[in-house]
């Protein structure tokens, strides 16, 4: 299983005494490209600091903390696993912050000929398979199957659905031309590019906000510098970055 | 002469061995017979079709099997030859009946079990048709395997050493039967042994193996009498291999000098050898050739008793049938073999008579028949 | 024991009972052909058969789906042609899982092979048997219980292949959704009670294979 394993990489990575400062942040895969370059923006005023990323999917990530791993800030893609650690004592009190939102984009391969302009156009027997993330551990499996469900689609594409363990890998899957359409952020899809391109974005009015939010755990070992990257993402530098990259303002 | 019915002739190379030999064999058994590795199975191979030789030419009964100068190879399938292996080779998950019928496939089932029972009962394995190879004891195993072989009537019968995993009071038994069932089958056949006594008394002729060589191919009285060299009498086991100085050499007589004594042979009939005056000779008594001569006759007479000598019997060993006497002879100097001269084989009642416990001094008598000159 | 866990257990059975049919339709040749042929090329059988053993099981995933994806060497053309690609299916399942196993059975069953007698084969062919039939009649029944053994290896390794299908076949409930990964997905929702009926039951599973492994190597031919 990967929970240990990553547990036990992860507290080997970490010496006893802790090289100059270090932070550790469990990144759900859809935010890597910004917070690496809101994380390149904090160092840049903090010579001495080094920043180390483990990406995953939100509910790998919430697994990890829980079995100890040694992590300082935690960003998902879903309230949910945020509210689970939280339950569990997990967070530390007032560290939790909404920072960023995203929304859904349905994308096909670049050289696909199928035209894709509206949900029922999935229907089409043209489009054989359509990846979605894995609705039990994705949170944007989670937010496309709510979507589908409110256009009445999802028990009718049952058949066609391949699911991903990220988002990521969803749109790996597109761009691979191994599926002729996927549900990921608006973000992926603009990474994607130019293998991918978007179809249609299903209503915003079909899902659930889709809300990012980040917190400081609570066994960090440098919760102050911890502190202080949480409120980067909020603060106006940091919401430009995420801007530039494609995401929507915190409400 | 009877026409060969085997005529082999193989030259192939292995890596750090070469085999280059060239016999032939008519009616009867032919064995190989040398020392261990000296390519004896590997001929045997050849002739089942296992191996593939680089040059030569492999003739059964007129059939071609392989012949390197026209390309003519016949597949081991295609040989109808019989072999028996070494270890047998038992199909182990068989039973005794169809081990024996193995070979009988492409005849009509009903002619399948009756010919491999027939075999079976010809051989005195009766009522062992149902048991398996690893309940059998060493020589019913040598005689399912003879009879597997057998089975298919085959040209040629090949046996790689088929007497030497047994103890010896089967060995011996087996052997005079395997010698009655080859003459009895009739079928050419070839066993490859490096024991002399098997070598003699299954075979009709001997081809005798050295270092990937034939160095003598003879009927086997002609072996036993007439060695063709040193080499091959050292092979058989021959005892009192001597080694003297040629005095005098006429085609019918060889006048020599050997530890100080002069000695008359007779000539090799085997080919008019003629070494110059001077020269070294190697021969060889038989040691049941050499006479003790008795004492209550009075003295010896010099025509009668040829070659005479006198000496010592400074150990002796008991056989049973036979004593074997270590004589050293009264010449000053070295004896020939290490403590003694002459080994000399005499009968049990023959020493009682003697009595050789009680004396030891001899003297010995040698005709001139029975010192065989071993050709260089 | 839910409907869900139920469908992934019968998936990997049938995964793996496929997977090992078809690793003996294939590796019983190809192990007989390493241990008694010499030709050009045997070396280079042998290290692509050893292969997969020793690759990590995601690289071996990533050369299938460049062979067999819808824009692979071979599931390109065949997608173009049929409009079907194997991704994402249960017979995806069962080529991770069949070429997974495969070193398994074929370094098992050339060991048993290697071990018959070769002077048995030899007396076979003087007998009049082809080499063909000397390996059906002969060789292979006496290699037998080697062979088995390999077999029922193959059947545990197919039953527990994770890596490669996963990459190959993906994680779909109901179509390729073996027992392994529903573990995976188990305890990454924290379903840890139904994580522990899979993991019982894959672990019953092996261990009945694996004894019915020892107790074939050890019997006697």
């Amino acid at each position: 299983m990967r929970v240990p394993l990553l547990v036990a990489v992860l507290l080997a990575l970490v010496p006893a005494t802790a090289p100059a400062e270090e932070l550790i942040l469990s990144v759900a895969v859809s935010m890597k490209e910004g917070t690496e370059e809101l994380g390149r923006l904090f160092v840049r005023s903090r010579p001495g600091v080094t920043l180390r990323y483990n990406l995953g999917s939100s509910g790998e990530l919430q697994k990890q903390i829980e079995a100890g791993a040694p992590v300082d800030v935690f960003i998902s893609a879903a309230q949910r696993q945020m509210d689970e650690l939280e339950r569990k004592g997990l967070i530390l009190d007032g560290t939790r912050r909404v920072f960023a939102r995203n929304v859904l984009t349905v994308v096909k391969p670049a050289d696909s000929g199928l035209d894709l302009s509206k949900p029922a156009d999935l229907l089409d027997p043209r489009v054989r398979r359509i990846v979605i993330g894995n609705p039990r551990t994705v949170p944007a499996g989670q937010y496309s199957e709510e979507s589908l469900r409110t256009l009445g689609l999802w028990d009718r594409l049952q058949g066609k659905l391949v699911l991903a363990e990220n988002v990521r890998q969803a749109l790996d899957y597109v761009s691979r031309g191994e599926v002729d359409a996927g549900f990921v952020y608006a973000t992926d899809a603009a990474a994607g590019k130019p293998r991918v391109k978007e179809a249609f974005r299903p209503g915003e009015d079909t899902y659930r906000p889709i809300a990012y939010p980040a917190a400081v755990v609570k066994d960090s070992r440098r919760p102050g510098l911890a502190r202080a990257f949480v409120d980067l993402l909020v603060a106006p530098e940091g919401r430009t970055v995420l801007a530039r990259l494609g995401f929507q303002p915190p409400p | 002469m009877t026409a060969a019915r085997l005529d082999v002739s193989i030259r192939t190379t292995l890596p750090g061995f070469t085999l280059d030999v060239a016999w032939t064999a008519g009616d009867g058994v032919a064995v190989l017979f040398g020392p261990s590795g000296a390519g004896k199975t590997l001929t045997l191979q050849c002739l089942a079709g296992l191996i593939r030789p680089e040059r030569g030419r492999i003739v059964v009964d007129g059939r071609v099997f392989f012949d390197s100068a026209t390309g003519t190879d016949l597949r081991p399938q295609e040989r109808r030859v019989g072999y028996v292996f070494q270890g047998y080779a038992l199909f182990p998950h068989l039973t005794v009946l169809d081990n024996v019928a193995f070979g009988l496939r492409d005849r009509p089932r009903a002619e399948r079990s009756g010919r491999a029972t027939t075999v079976i009962e010809r051989l005195g394995l009766g009522g062992l048709e149902g048991r398996y190879p690893r309940e059998l004891s060493g020589g019913q195993r040598q005689r399912v395997a003879l009879a597997r072989a057998l089975a298919i009537d085959p040209a040629l019968l090949l046996l790689d050493e088929p007497l030497s995993a047994l103890d010896r009071p089967t060995r011996e038994s087996l052997r005079d039967e395997l010698r009655a069932v080859l003459t009895d089958w009739g079928t050419a056949a070839v066993v490859v042994t490096h024991d002399f006594t098997e070598a003699y008394r299954l075979a009709d002729r001997i081809v005798v193996y050295r270092e990937g060589r034939v160095i003598q191919s003879a009927p086997r009285s002609e072996l036993l009498w007439q060695p063709a060299s040193e080499s091959v009498a050292r092979i058989m086991g021959t005892r009192n291999v001597l080694h003297g100085t040629v005095l005098k050499a006429t085609p019918d007589r060889i006048q020599l000098r050997w530890r100080g004594q002069t000695l008359e042979a007779v000539n090799s009939p085997s080919r008019a050898y003629l070494p110059a005056p001077s020269s070294p000779i190697a021969f060889f008594i038989r040691p049941e050739y050499v006479r003790l001569i008795r004492k209550d006759r009075g003295a010896p007479d010099p025509n009668h008793h040829m070659n005479l000598m006198s000496g010592t019997v400074v150990s002796q060993t008991d056989f049973g049938a036979t004593w074997t006497l270590a004589i050293r002879l009264d010449e000053p100097g070295e004896p020939a073999q290490g403590a003694y001269d002459l080994e000399v084989e005499v009968p049990r009642l023959v020493h009682e008579i003697l009595e050789l416990d009680r004396d030891r001094r001899w003297q010995l008598s040698i005709h001139r028949g029975s010192i065989h000159v071993l050709p260089a | 024991m839910t409907a869900e866990n139920l469908s992934a257990l019968a998936l990997s059975l049938r995964v793996a009972v496929v997977a090992t049919l078809l690793n003996a339709a294939i590796g019983i040749p190809l192990a007989y052909v390493l241990a008694r042929r010499r030709f050009r090329g045997r070396g280079l059988l042998d290290l692509l058969v050893t292969l997969p053993l020793v690759l990590p099981p995601t690289v071996t995933g990533y050369y299938l789906i460049v062979l067999l994806g819808r824009r692979g060497w071979l599931g390109g053309p065949i997608y173009g042609l049929t409009g079907w690609s194997i991704t994402f299916t249960w017979y995806a399942a069962v080529v991770a899982a069949t070429i997974m196993a495969l070193p398994l059975l074929v370094r098992t069953a050339r060991a048993a092979i290697e071990s018959v007698d070769r002077d048995l084969e030899k007396a076979a062919f003087t007998l009049g048997r082809s080499e063909w039939r000397t390996a059906l009649e002969v060789t292979l029944p006496l290699a037998r219980n080697g062979i088995l053994a390999g077999l029922v290896l193959a059947f545990a390794r197919a039953l527990g292949e994770f890596g490669a299908t996963l990459m190959l076949a993906g994680n779909i409930p109901g179509r390729t959704t073996t027992v392994p990964l529903a573990i995976y997905t188990s305890v990454q929702t924290g379903e840890t009670g139904d994580a522990l009926v899979l993991v019982a039951m894959l672990t019953v599973l092996s261990c009945v294979v694996l004894i019915a492994a020892a107790r074939l190597g050890a019997r006697a031919t």
